[in-house]
C-alpha cells in the first residue's frame, strides 16, 4: 500500500466525517439539537479481511471522534452513534464467498446470515430517531452475528492448542 | 404513545454525505417515513464540505449518516 492509497481512504473516512460533523454541528446547535450516524465497520473492532488496514484503521479512527463528539456536544442535545456495518452484499450474490474473505465470513457460518444495505439502513433510521434518545456514544453492530461467531471460533482454536499457546 | 410519535422521524431533516449503497437504503427509507432528506457525494475538502452543507436544501437540508432535527418537534423537543 502506498502512502497515497492510504491517505486516500482517511481523507474519505475520517476526514471528510469530522469535515462533514464540523460544518453540521452548527446547524444542530441553532436548531437546538440533532443526530449523527456515522457508518463505520465491524472491521474496525478486529481485523476481518486481508489486506484491509488502512479502511479498518480510518474506521476506528471514526469510531473515536463519534465517541468524542457525543461527549463534548451532549450539552448541545447532539447525540452521535455509529453503526459497524458487517460484510454487505453490493449487486448479486458472489458465487464464490472465499472472495468475501474466507471461510470466516461465508454467509453459512453466520448465526444471522449476511446483512443487506436496508438492514443497515433500519440501523441508522433507528439511531436518528426519537426512540434512541438515550442513545449516544455507542456503537452498533449489525453484522449478522459474525463477531460472536469469531470470538467463539478463536476460544475453540485457544482451546484446542491451550497446550502450545502461551497466552 | 403512537409509533409515529416514538419513532419521529417525519419531521426530521436528514443529510446523508456519501452515496453508498448502504447511504442510498438510508436515503430510500428516510424519505419512506417523511423526514426531508438529501444525498450527497461530497469530496472530503474543507471549502467542498462548507459549500455543500450551507447550500444544501435540507439544511437547508441534508444526509448521509448525519441527520438534523427540527426544534420543538418531538416528545422530547431539542433532543434527537
Amino acid at each position: 500500500m502506498t502512502v497515497a492509497q492510504w491517505d486516500a481512504i482517511h481523507d474519505t473516512n475520517l476526514r471528510g466525517a469530522f469535515l462533514a460533523i464540523r460544518e453540521t454541528i452548527p446547524v444542530m446547535q441553532r436548531n437546538g439539537g440533532g443526530s449523527i450516524v456515522a457508518v463505520s465497520t465491524m472491521g474496525s473492532l478486529h481485523p476481518v479481511l486481508r489486506g484491509n488496514a488502512a479502511y479498518g484503521s480510518s474506521k476506528a479512527g471514526l469510531n473515536a471522534l463519534i465517541r468524542a463528539i457525543a461527549l463534548d456536544h451532549a450539552p448541545d442535545s447532539i447525540r452521535a452513534n455509529a453503526v459497524l456495518c458487517g460484510a454487505v452484499p453490493v449487486g448479486a450474490p458472489p458465487s464464490d464467498t472465499q472472495s468475501l474473505g474466507g471461510p470466516a465470513t461465508q454467509a453459512g457460518r453466520l448465526m444471522l446470515g449476511m446483512g443487506t444495505a436496508e438492514e443497515a439502513a433500519a440501523a441508522i433510521l433507528y439511531l436518528a430517531s426519537a426512540a434512541a434518545r438515550p442513545i449516544s456514544g455507542q456503537t452498533v453492530t449489525p453484522d449478522g452475528g459474525f463477531l460472536i461467531f469469531l470470538r467463539k471460533a478463536l476460544l475453540a482454536l485457544v482451546h484446542t492448542f491451550k497446550s502450545a499457546i502461551c497466552l | 404513545m403512537s409509533l409515529d410519535r416514538l419513532i419521529g422521524i417525519a419531521d426530521h431533516k436528514v443529510l446523508i454525505v456519501g452515496t453508498t449503497p448502504i447511504a442510498l437504503a438510508a436515503e430510500g427509507l428516510f424519505a419512506e417515513v417523511g423526514a426531508a432528506v438529501q444525498a450527497l457525494d461530497i469530496a472530503p475538502a474543507e471549502p467542498a464540505m462548507s459549500e455543500a452543507v450551507a447550500t444544501s436544501s435540507v439544511i437547508t437540508g441534508r444526509s448521509t449518516y448525519w441527520s438534523t432535527r427540527r426544534r420543538g418537534s418531538g416528545p422530547t423537543p431539542c433532543r434527537g
